[in-house]
């Protein structure tokens, strides 16, 4: 980043070649339509390249970027938008590609263990959600999870816990 | 898939590298990217950042310096450029010269004009006065009558301004570049004789003419040049015998002391009184301390 603040193009294309699918991911799993994805996702990497200059090497550009992401995330939910039902999770859940070389039988375990798990991510609550994507797409720990999130460590924990207590859930019924 | 009812080893599980079961059926999940669209449009934000925005810091910071540099070196040199002036001014006790900048070369030729207007009053063969364009053969029966005219040698006041300005413009920085080329012991190349104007005659007849001659047409053709001058508005008509003058000043000026004196002498005595004394005043400024001869002492004054 701090190349591309310099003037080099060629840094920047490859931090984004880099980091472009899974902040997709992320963003398109918290916000579950592909529309606000693509707007956020834009959005994300424009506020990055405007505030180039301000970046300090200090911050990890990943966690950098996720705050960013992040923030945008959670306007987006301040909109008071109505929680999504269970019929448009499924719908949101068909337009992900599932993988075809697989065998029927295998294909249906997985298929069903995939879904339930999809589903149960659009069922957690927004905070939950998202700190749980951040550790499973970001890979993210729990201070990286605090310092992007901007809560606290323990808070962090708790969200998790939550997270994968409702997600179990899930799978049992 | 086991789901275990501990939630702090579930959670140990999900800090775990691979993230545990529910890691492992995340992995699963399809993995979208975003559209190319969208790579597109960022890939070009950012190059638009920054090629097309604008300058950085420290190139602005740089402009800024190279403008008052530029400034500051504009100044110096208009400072040294008036600095010279003046030491030049002071060598040649320039203010009179520059506020009546025909004391060198204007006076004496408009002179020569005023007489060879007084001339062409009396003697109606004038009318027939050598045109700038005439030929040197031409004129040579009228050179005695225009040198007896030339001799008298009551000041004649000076031409009004406008009359003479041209040709001020054009003799006044000959004689001051002579004056500094000859303190630098450096003359410049002199304008061959094909290059006189053409007032002088066609540049061949002067080529077959003695030294002398070639003096005496030079002062003819700046005669009726001048005369020419007087009674028309045209301005290269009024400049063209200018250089004619200031180019005999110039060789003369090349010459050692003593033979300049020997040829300021000689165009005393056969009758180039005018000419004698430009000389005489150019050798005076360019060699104040020489002693001069009685006869041109008087001539001097």
């Amino acid at each position: 980043m701090l190349a591309y603040a310099g003037g080099d193009l060629l840094a920047f294309e490859m931090l984004y070649r880099r980091h472009r699918g899974t902040l997709y991911r992320f963003l398109l799993r918290s916000l579950r339509q592909r529309a606000d994805a693509d707007e956020l996702f834009q959005e994300t990497w424009s506020r990055a390249v405007a505030a180039r200059e301000r970046y300090r090497v200090e911050a990890k550009f990943t966690t950098w970027l996720l705050q960013i992401a992040h923030n945008l995330v959670i306007d987006r939910f301040r909109r008071a938008r109505p929680q999504a039902s269970a019929e448009e999770a499924e719908i949101v859940f068909n337009q992900l590609d599932s993988p075809e070389d697989e065998q029927p039988d295998r294909v249906l375990s997985e298929f069903e263990q995939r879904r339930r798990l999809q589903i149960a991510l659009e069922d957690l609550p927004e905070e939950q959600r998202v700190t749980f994507l951040l550790r499973m797409e970001n890979g993210l720990g729990l201070e990286e999870i605090a310092e992007v999130t901007g809560a606290g460590r323990e808070t962090v924990k708790s969200r998790l816990r939550y997270a994968l207590a409702r997600i179990r859930a899930r799978f049992e019924t | 898939m086991s789901p275990r009812r501990d939630p702090d080893h579930d959670l140990q599980r999900l800090l775990d590298e691979d993230g545990g079961d529910y890691g492992a059926i995340y992995r699963r999940l399809s993995r979208p990217e975003p559209p190319r669209r969208l790579d597109r449009v960022v890939l070009a934000n950012a190059a638009r950042a920054v090629h097309g925005g604008r300058a950085p810091p420290a190139q602005r910071w740089m402009l800024g310096i190279g403008s008052a540099a530029g400034v500051v070196l504009a100044a110096g040199i208009a400072w040294q450029v008036g600095k010279q002036l003046e030491s030049r001014d002071a060598e040649t006790g320039g203010s009179l010269e520059r506020s009546h900048p025909s004391v060198i070369a204007v006076q004496p030729i408009s002179e020569s004009a005023v007489s060879k207007k007084a001339e062409s009053d009396t003697a109606t063969s004038d009318q027939s006065a050598p045109a700038p364009a005439t030929s040197v053969e031409e004129r040579k029966p009228d050179r005695a009558s225009r040198q007896r005219a030339a001799r008298p040698a009551p000041p004649v006041p000076a031409p009004p301004p406008a009359a003479a300005a041209p040709e001020v413009t054009q003799i006044q920085p000959q004689a001051e570049r002579a004056n500094s080329m000859a303190a630098d012991a450096e003359a410049e190349p002199f304008p061959p004789a094909k290059d006189l104007p053409e007032a002088q005659g066609a540049p061949g007849s002067i080529g077959e003419l003695g030294k002398s001659d070639r003096r005496e047409q030079a002062d003819e053709a700046a005669g009726a040049a001048r005369e020419k001058s007087l009674g028309s508005p045209e301005p290269m008509q009024s400049r063209a015998p200018a250089p004619t003058s200031s180019v005999q000043l110039r060789q003369n000026m090349r010459l050692p002391p003593e033979e300049w004196l020997a040829e300021i002498v000689r165009l005393k005595r056969e009758g180039h009184r005018q000419q004698a004394i430009e000389n005489l005043r150019l050798f005076r400024r360019m060699h104040p301390d020489w002693k001069l001869s009685n006869e041109l002492l008087r001539l001097s004054q």
